[in-house]
């Protein structure tokens, strides 16, 4: 890897996660590595490592940890959450980078699309009169789609 | 030359002792502290040393005489009658104290050359940036972009808690101010420290960025303008560089270089250099081997400056406990010198660990300086020196105690064992029954007591062995009294091979209260040998 150069890094973006809801716990990291162990899918792909994620929030590598799709594998298990003794939450310290990634539009194209997807249909598949005829057929009722919970939710 | 222009010091044995009036050796707050503990219990002060601003106030606190300007020339005496030497502008100053307290700060190094870098405006070593960061934090500068500052703690491998804490103090002032990122790179962790770990994890939590490396240390790149940091995170394995705008590097905490005068006059400090106090586990804190002369903070190797509380309660304590002792008519067990025999050879006066014994026309054994080890009674070559038993509470005289010797002369079925009351008696006691009963115990006060002609006296008396057991080196309450032991164990033995004799039957035994298995091992060693060899143990006896 290149060598980074602090000065150039975003000490301040520690704080910006630590304001988000749930990110108060990263500075409690002492990188124990617990959550590591317990996490499922760092056992699949070990560059999702949550140690690793906190460490680079903290030396505020920024751009680093939004743009690099890791964020997005986090399978919200609540593993590490359970095992931490600092009470890190790192489940929740996720929610508030992939808040902050949602903020500085670095999220992945295709969750971009499940979001019109939901806006537009008020769930992830849309339904529309082939799959009601099934339904019918087996005689359940016909799914009227409606989005205006979600289009609150999203704004 | 006559003995008394030798030393200056009053032959008499009357001397009249002071235990009221307290020297200070003293130069920052911690030692303001203990003048402050010490004017409560109502004693006078003689402080030696810059108190800063806390002159005028400590002043009114009670009878305290203040020499700012003083160098301490020389010290001599026992407690209760130091006489002080110090030379002030206006000359020599003679005085008199009964205590002697070193509480100097200690000799601040920084390691600049440890690191490979220059002192520079960006780049400081901690105390000057610690006093510059107090300075700043009245009028506190702010500054629109963020400011990196790195701290370099033990990257040499050696660090303390007290450069820690100091450390601590230093970004508990940064993070108060805005936009501050503090960096520390360290190699060991010291914070096992009551209150420290709290703090640690205190600037961590506030965003403090902590790099420790096992191996690979970073690498400073200083031009004449800045200074940059490379260093390879080990939780990231990636390479980083920083340049902060400022870069503080750790300092050594090294004892206080200018108590040679205190030094001379505890011989025994020296086998404990670079620290007054006695490296041993029976002299916790501050007490030296010198009855009356105590090493408070840095003076014996205490850096971590809240510990130093502890410290001055300590010495205040042990006055205390010395001045009931003096009322209640000084310690049990003493050496006393019979005048008439001495020859003022000195010998006692070089090998005693606590510095006790003067001279004029004999030997004097002060009876409040000595610990009642023996060491003396064991080396005079004269045997003029014994330990003696106080009569009673109001007259001076004493019964010369021979530790049970006689009772030794009528037991010649046993093994003779000579144990130190510190260490080696509190093992005996462990001992199994059975092994208990073919020993016969001699508690005596230090196995530096035991002379030769003891050991002989045994073996003469038909002893089946001879074991006399000490403390483990260092450990020895009388600083080298076993090393003495088994030195002179050492000496018995040859002279009984010079004799035709064999020396395996006597032998010097490391040991600690809680390790009686080496005692054990050594009786049973014995105790098997004279079951082989019984022909040959019976005509060694004949023999004697």
């Amino acid at each position: 890897m290149r060598r980074k150069n602090i000065n150039e890094l975003d000490s301040s973006f520690k704080w910006r996660v630590a304001k988000q809801p749930g990110g108060q716990g990263i500075t409690r990291c002492f990188s124990c590595k617990a959550c590591t162990a317990a996490c499922p899918i760092c056992s699949l792909d070990p560059r999702y490592d949550p140690r690793k994620i906190i460490r680079m929030v903290l030396l505020g590598m920024k751009d680093d940890v939004l743009t690099s799709g890791l964020l997005w594998l986090c399978s919200t298990c609540y593993g590490c959450r359970e095992v931490c003794p600092q009470d890190v939450r790192f489940t929740d310290v996720m929610f508030a980078i992939k808040n902050i990634a949602a903020q500085d539009e670095c999220v992945p194209a295709g969750l971009v699309g499940q979001k019109s997807i939901l806006k537009k249909h008020g769930r992830l598949y849309e339904v529309g009169d082939f799959e009601n005829q099934k339904r019918q057929k087996v005689g359940l009722p016909s799914v009227k789609e409606s989005a205006d919970d979600y289009d609150v939710l999203l704004q | 030359m006559s003995p008394q222009s030798l030393t200056g010091i009053k032959t008499d044995d009357t001397i009249s002792k002071d235990l009221s009036t307290v020297l200070v050796l003293g130069g920052d707050a911690c030692s303001v502290q203990l003048v402050e503990r010490l004017c409560e219990e109502g004693l006078s002060i003689i402080y030696l040393g810059d108190m800063g601003p806390n002159a005028t106030r400590v002043k009114q606190m009670g009878k305290i005489q203040l020499i700012p300007d003083g160098f301490l020339k020389w010290i001599t005496g026992v407690i209760g009658a130091f006489n002080v030497s110090i030379q002030t502008r206006n000359g020599v100053q003679g005085l008199k104290a009964g205590f002697v307290v070193v509480a100097q700060p200690p000799t601040i190094l920084p390691k600049f050359e440890n690191y490979g870098v220059k002192p520079a405006n960006n780049v400081l070593s901690l105390s000057p940036f610690f006093d510059d960061l107090q300075r700043e934090e009245r009028h506190s500068k702010r500054k629109a972009d963020w400011r990196h500052i790195a701290f370099f703690v033990g990257l040499d491998g050696a660090a303390d808690t007290g450069t820690f804490s100091k450390v601590f103090d230093c970004i508990d002032i940064l993070i108060a101010q805005e936009q501050v990122q503090c960096y520390v790179f360290t190699r060991h962790l010291k914070v096992a420290e009551n209150g420290l770990e709290a703090r640690y994890r205190r600037i961590r939590e506030a965003g403090t960025l902590v790099f420790v490396f096992e191996h690979d240390c970073p690498v400073v790149e200083q031009t004449i303008e800045s200074v940059k940091i490379v260093f390879s995170d080990s939780q990231l394995s990636s390479e980083f560089e920083l340049t902060p705008d400022v870069l503080v590097i750790d300092e050594k905490l090294r004892p206080p270089t200018n108590v040679d005068a205190v030094r001379a006059l505890i011989p025994s400090s020296l086998s404990s250099k670079p620290y007054l106090t006695v490296a041993s586990p029976r002299y916790p804190g501050v007490s030296t081997a010198k009855v009356g002369v105590f090493a408070v903070g840095a003076a014996r190797g205490e850096f971590y400056r809240p510990k130093i509380a502890d410290d001055v309660n300590s010495v205040v304590g042990s006055i205390k406990k010395i001045v009931a002792l003096q009322e209640a008519k000084g310690r049990g067990v003493v050496a006393v010198v019979e005048p008439a025999t001495c020859t003022l050879c000195l010998t006692c006066v070089r090998v005693c660990p606590h510095a006790a014994i003067e001279f004029g026309v004999s030997a004097r054994v002060d009876s409040d300086a000595c610990l009642g080890c023996g060491i003396c009674a064991a080396e005079c070559p004269m045997q003029s020196i014994a330990l003696g038993q106080r009569k009673t509470a109001s007259e001076n005289s004493y019964v010369i105690d021979q530790h049970g010797l006689q009772v030794a002369a009528h037991d010649d079925r046993k093994i003779v064992a000579f144990l130190c009351e510190h260490s080696a008696a509190n093992a005996f006691c462990e001992l199994s029954s059975c092994l208990k009963a073919m020993v016969n115990p001699i508690v005596v006060p230090c196995a530096g007591a035991v002379g030769e002609v003891d050991i002989i006296q045994t073996l003469l008396n038909g002893a089946q062995g001879t074991i006399v057991a000490g403390c483990f080196r260092g450990n020895c309450a009388s600083v080298y009294g076993t090393n003495r032991a088994a030195h002179r164990v050492s000496l018995v033995q040859e002279a009984l091979v010079d004799a035709g004799l064999t020396a395996d039957r006597l032998v010097f035994v490391p040991s600690a209260s809680n390790a009686s298995h080496s005692l054990a091992l050594a009786i049973e060693q014995l105790l098997e040998m004279s079951g082989c060899q019984h022909s040959r143990e019976t005509s060694s006896t004949s023999l004697s």
